[in-house]
């Protein structure tokens, strides 16, 4: 009997720490978000007006700029996993087979992932720069000087100058996971395949892709995420700007809710973007199952 | 890779202009950091005349930068072994003790997976405040900690659960207690899990951005992104840029040679991660 009491001593100590901090520091202010999207709410002050779902109302069928940031999003979530992924793919194919030097590049390629985004921002905004920056001195270089512009402040280009170093940082991440993968498929499958005569991207194709596929669909799940909730690169890059061009939700939340105040619409927002993330993450992982091959 | 066709010759291309890609902007990065002013709005393509060293001692006790490191090295370092311990004591009773409802929370910890840290930004800054945790450790630390159980406890849950049964056993019969088995025996041999969760982890709290922004506000407590990120802003007015590259390049060097030492468990613990989709 003792011992048994003992037990749940032992267990409740050493679960209290983990749920505990959980329970005040994660799941509270979760609920709570759900409380406050009802009300309008400056945040400093206690009073908070109860409004019902207008702060959703209000979002979805009044405010343009959030349609504006829900379409740069999708931006973001189309264009930055479908470059990410076919590059890394591609370079996960040629590294799959070692050479000489590949180890060593594979680790350079990898080295981006590791920095912070906050660093990365403020890298590129240099690169951009239009006086000091490289891409616009490159361009002169090498006799394209009609393509360098503002990147940062151009509402044309803004989109795509924010998401490059999306990019840059990701694909050698990716290229690791896909080259392990690879190199984890039975040599055999290859090489009969290659004894049949099939050519590279046939085997790429029809062998490798399906093999890893499990991998590939795991990693395109976790860059739509990421691309959705991207905020440091875009809030020190641009602030959302030039007039709004390059906002998203996360940085119409923060605006929203950091600098303007307006906590319960900020949290309605919040919310919105959840229900988006999760619907998107999960369609994906459903379409994309199906496919998934044994070996 | 000795190019046996034309289609070898052209992935060696792509290879080696991603190479480029990859490595232009950081070698620029570090070159212009010891480059004056006046150079740095000259070209960019030529290398300093003289080595400007002073950047970095501007950037270190000017721009506040060594100030942030060490601000940085503490939150995580504080950060990392108390989200392991934590976690890895919750995780061992969560699979190794199982008890009516052990199971939900655990579920509990792991879909915290799926939740975005916008969605308790504003009530979490609330809470804060009212508790009087608001730019101070002592707000920070604990909400680091509760963000980074869910991917914690997934890992080292997973871990537990494949440790042989006799483990424990021997130890009991030898005469240790439970919390004894744990600390001597379990945690131990689940050095390459907890490895893993300390890099995971040690990433995650070095590089975050958004919770430090939103629970500190005095520059003696920024940790190195928030520095950087306000260093950015006055350099605009003050144009000291060779003091902001060496700024950046102080933020990138400790995790560089981390990455030099610790390349496999590195790779691995960042790729993990992944997971998390």
């Amino acid at each position: 009997m003792k011992a048994v009491y003992r037990q749940i001593g032992f267990k409740a100590g050493f679960l209290a720490p983990a749920v505990g901090i959980f329970v005040v520091f994660f799941i509270y202010p979760i609920l709570q978000t759900l409380h406050v999207s009802l009300y309008r709410w400056g945040g400093l002050s206690p009073d908070m007006d109860w409004v019902g779902l207008d702060n959703f109302r209000n979002l979805l069928f009044h405010d343009p700029i959030f349609w504006k940031a829900v379409s740069n999003n999708l931006f973001f979530l189309i264009v930055f996993p479908i470059i990410t992924l076919v590059l890394s793919l591609f370079f996960a194919s040629v590294f799959a087979r070692r050479f000489r030097g590949s180890t060593l590049l594979s680790s350079v390629y990898f080295f981006p992932a590791l920095i912070s985004w906050v660093a990365i921002s403020i890298l590129w905004s240099f690169i951009y720069h239009p006086s000091i920056g490289i891409l616009n001195s490159l361009l002169a270089g090498i006799g394209l000087e009609g393509l360098a512009r503002t990147w940062l402040a151009d509402p044309a280009v803004v989109l795509g100058a924010v998401a490059a170093p999306l990019i840059w940082r990701n694909v050698g991440f990716y290229m690791v996971m896909f080259v392990a993968a690879i190199r984890n498929i039975p040599p055999e499958y290859h090489e009969s395949a290659l004894i049949d005569g099939a050519s590279r991207w046939t085997i790429f194709r029809h062998i490798t892709l399906p093999l890893i596929w499990e991998v590939v669909s795991v990693a395109v799940v976790f860059m739509v995420v990421n691309a959705f909730l991207a905020f440091d690169l875009v809030w020190i890059m641009t602030q959302g700007g030039p007039s709004r061009h390059s906002e998203i939700l996360t940085t119409y939340f923060y605006r929203k809710a950091f600098i303007e105040f307006q906590m319960g619409y900020a949290t309605a927002m919040a919310v919105l973007l959840f229900i988006g993330v999760l619907t998107v993450s999960l369609l994906l992982r459903r379409f994309m199952q199906r496919e998934t091959v044994e070996y | 890779m000795k190019p046996r066709s034309v289609g070898d010759a052209v992935r060696l291309l792509f290879v080696g202009f991603y190479t480029l890609i990859v490595l232009g902007p950081l070698v620029w990065l570090v070159v212009t950091s010891f480059k004056t002013s006046a150079e740095i709005y000259g070209s960019p393509w030529t290398l300093p005349a003289r080595m400007q060293w002073d950047n970095y001692v501007r950037a270190w006790f000017e721009a506040n930068i060594g100030q942030y490191l060490f601000n940085s090295i503490f939150v995580t370092a504080v950060s990392i072994s108390l989200i392991v311990i934590i976690a890895a004591m919750a995780a061992y009773v969560l699979v190794r003790y199982p008890f009516r409802g052990s199971r939900i929370i655990l579920v509990a910890f792991v879909s915290g997976l799926m939740v975005p840290v916008q969605i308790a930004l504003v009530p979490l800054h609330d809470l804060l405040r009212t508790l009087g945790l608001l730019d101070s450790y002592w707000g920070l630390i604990p909400v680091y900690i509760a963000f980074s159980l869910p991917f914690t406890v997934f890992l080292l849950s997973g871990y537990f659960s494949t440790l042989p049964r006799d483990l424990e056993q021997a130890a009991i019969i030898d005469g240790c207690s439970h919390a004894q088995v744990f600390w001597r025996v379990m945690l131990p041999v689940s050095k390459p899990a907890v490895m893993t969760a300390l890099i995971f982890n040690f990433l995650g709290i070095w590089n975050e951005f958004i919770l430090a922004l939103i629970i500190l506000a005095s520059d003696e407590l920024k940790t190195l992104p928030l520095g950087l990120a306000d260093l950015q802003v006055v350099m605009r007015y003050q144009v000291d840029w060779g003091a902001l590259f060496a700024g950046l390049v102080i933020a990138i060097v400790p995790i560089f040679i981390g990455y030099i030492f610790l390349q496999e468990q590195v790779t691995e613990g960042a790729t993990m991660g992944a997971l998390k989709g």
